[in-house]
């Protein structure tokens, strides 16, 4: 409980500045800063129905925050996840049409696995060519980025097309495998409780198994891991895989639950949000449950907030900044304060307890 | 022939912004400084830029106003990540959502008529056809035929090249992008000259901002800068951290985005979503085949320095 207090305490420093910043931005910018935080709160908290929809909007950032802390976690800038995201979309869509025939128990897991692959596979090229060939993966995931945005765009207009709609749209997936709602008077799908099972894994991947100690190694002190007999450019590739596997599987969540079709803006942004809620989290798995309850939050809340005070949406974004460039500061100023002791530094993996 | 030298003259107008971006990461960059958030920044700059011109009624002082808003942004970037030492590439995520928000936020509030997602269309710089060159058959149309700041980023081009190259300046920027603990030891003030570098990049994707809303268009878009932020990032890499190699690297791309706009204008029956991914693909394609040949990057790019 002390642990958790010590390591809680920066994290929710942050987001009580950015929300203190926040309202004065909104007031000395002449917004109602009162009635816009308030119409947010109430578009998660006015009843039953908005709370589920608002856990229907952490879901993805859930999946997406997990790929993205996971891979700063092995020192890989996956920047990318809301391109795996869109693949993994695009995937499990295409599953979910073309094998209609297969009954729900086995439609759904198809949807997943096929969502996740996309989403590795899309997360794949970026970490080989990083492995490889040392290419920046912050430029390639970015890149990767804007042609699965443009692929999808073909996909809803051409192949894809339901030609009964009039905007660009894929027909809807076969009925059984969409996820049923949990929750009466809810949407609530199965994603968001899916995803704190798969945030326990990651964790217990990352702390409890070899992989993952290793993965971490490299995140620490890449030279001191590579003495230490860890293969640098597997543990690349492994990282991005896994990483784009989870943001994929996100995407699967999405039209399997919430959409149940695939359209062009299907992410609003996931990816870049997700970014925000790793660090807010400090890329701790279990942490990033609740960092994407509380973007979940914000983004449920802030249609509600233009429409309450006619602030644009993105004025969510701001909140991210204040949270990411915090946090960023706060974890390094206490890294170095540790430093003379060694004791808590880079050298901290080394320790006997963890390599057995 | 026309054509051909129309799309070179197009390839020399896409290039620019990524010139004067890619310019002035170089100079960051080589000073050790990896400024991720060159895609917000840049944003910044175009909204300035636009805004600028809107009040004032001169595209001259909204420039100003570009250069001014887009070092400002860069300067939050620079103490956290010089002062601060936090991580570059997470604070470089930050400024691009920190760019592509707070534009968003404007633009809407005080630029947003009745639903349209445009604003209202400002003065832009207007073509200028320099006497005597621009006569030249063929070369004239490609290289003396175009606004202001395409023949600004050539002379910076040349001016950055003379700097890094000549000038005590220039090996100063260099060591502390090499070697920052030497450097120090020499007397040469590592943060300082660190964070000029940095705000300089700042002030270039100013520039390069205000041309994608006041030069090449008369108007700011939501996200208007698609990703040039990174690709100029790409073509440092590409220009081998050397500012002149900065003008071949920016055509590959700007060429890729001539021809994206030129296969759209002649009706080519392949869907444009597919098109528009060229530039992106090239990026892709390029810096993976430069990297595939060994490119030294600045030995503490990315390291932030602690003075003993």
């Amino acid at each position: 409980m002390k642990g958790l207090l010590k390591s809680a305490w920066k994290p929710a420093l942050a987001v009580a500045m950015a929300a203190g910043l926040c309202w004065l931005l909104l007031a000395f910018s002449g917004y109602d800063a009162g009635l816009g935080f308030t119409s947010l709160y109430e578009a998660t908290f006015k009843n039953l129905r908005m709370f589920g929809n608002m856990l229907n909007k952490a879901c993805p950032l859930l999946f997406c925050g997990l790929a993205v802390g996971f891979s700063f976690r092995g020192n890989v800038f996956n920047l990318g996840a809301d391109g795996q995201f869109l693949m993994g979309a695009v995937a499990a869509t295409w599953v979910g049409i073309a094998l209609s025939s297969l009954p729900g128990f086995l439609l759904i897991p198809a949807i997943m696995i096929a969502g996740a692959l996309g989403g590795a596979l899309w997360g794949l090229c970026p970490g080989y060519f990083k492995a490889r060939y040392q290419v920046p993966e912050v430029i390639t995931t970015i890149m990767f980025n804007h042609i699965a945005l443009q692929f999808v765009a073909y996909l809803v207009r051409y192949p894809l097309k339901d030609t009964t709609q009039i905007n660009p749209q894929s027909a809807p997936i076969a009925a059984q495998g969409q996820l049923g709602y949990m929750l009466e008077g809810t949407k609530l799908h199965a994603g968001f409780l899916a995803g704190c099972i798969i945030a326990l894994l990651i964790f217990f991947l990352l702390f409890k198994t070899y992989l993952g100690f290793e993965i971490r190694s490299v995140g620490y002190n890449r030279v001191a891991a590579k003495f230490g007999g860890v293969n640098i450019s597997r543990m690349t590739v492994a990282t991005m895989l896994i990483s784009g596997a989870l943001a994929g599987l996100g995407g699967a969540f999405e039209i399997a639950g919430s959409s149940h079709y695939l359209y062009e803006v299907i992410s609003s942004g996931y990816g870049y949000t997700a970014i925000a809620v790793a660090i807010l989290a400090m890329n701790n798995p279990i942490g990033i449950v609740f960092s994407a309850l509380l973007f979940g939050f914000l983004n449920a809340g802030t249609t509600a907030m233009q429409r309450a005070i006619n602030v644009s949406a993105s004025f969510v974004d701001l909140f991210q900044v204040i949270i990411i460039i915090f946090v960023a500061i706060a974890t390094v100023a206490t890294k170095y304060k540790s430093r003379p002791t060694l004791k808590k530094s880079g050298l901290k993996f080394l320790s006997k307890k963890e390599v057995a | 022939m026309d054509q051909f030298a129309s799309f070179l003259a197009s390839t020399v107008r896409m290039s620019t912004p990524l010139i004067i971006a890619g310019v002035g990461l170089v100079v960051a960059e080589r000073a050790g400084i990896m400024n991720i958030g060159a895609e917000g920044i840049m944003l910044i700059g175009a909204f300035a830029a636009y805004a600028g011109t809107f009040f004032t009624g001169s595209y001259w002082l909204g420039l100003l106003v570009a250069i001014a808003a887009s070092t400002l942004t860069t300067l939050i970037f620079a103490v956290s990540a010089i002062t601060f030492r936090a991580q570059q590439a997470v604070l470089g995520a930050a400024m691009n959502i920190f760019g592509s928000g707070l534009t968003s936020v404007l633009f809407r509030k005080y630029f947003f008529y009745s639903g349209s997602t445009s604003g209202v269309v400002v003065h832009s710089f207007p073509t200028i056809e320099l006497p005597l060159l621009s006569k030249i058959p063929f070369l004239g149309v490609i290289l003396f035929k175009h606004n202001v700041i395409v023949f600004l980023a050539f002379i910076l081009t040349m001016l950055m090249w003379f700097v890094m190259k000549r000038t005590f300046l220039g090996i100063k920027i260099i060591s502390v992008g090499e070697h920052p603990r030497a450097a120090d030891s020499l007397g040469i003030n590592v943060i300082l000259v660190r964070y000029l570098s940095t705000l300089f990049s700042g002030a270039m994707l100013g520039i390069a901002g205000a041309y994608l809303s006041t030069a090449q268009s008369n108007n700011f878009g939501v996200d208007m800068t698609s990703g040039r932020g990174f690709i100029a990032l790409a073509v440092v890499i590409l220009a081998k951290w050397q500012p002149l190699g900065v003008l071949a690297g920016a055509m590959i791309f700007g060429a890729a985005t001539a021809l994206q706009i030129a296969l759209q204008n002649t009706g080519i029956d392949v869907p444009a979503n597919l098109i528009m991914m060229i530039p992106y693909i090239v990026t892709v394609i390029a810096v993976l085949s430069v990297s595939k040949r060994q490119v030294i990057a600045p030995s503490a790019k990315g390291v932030p320095y602690e003075k003993n």
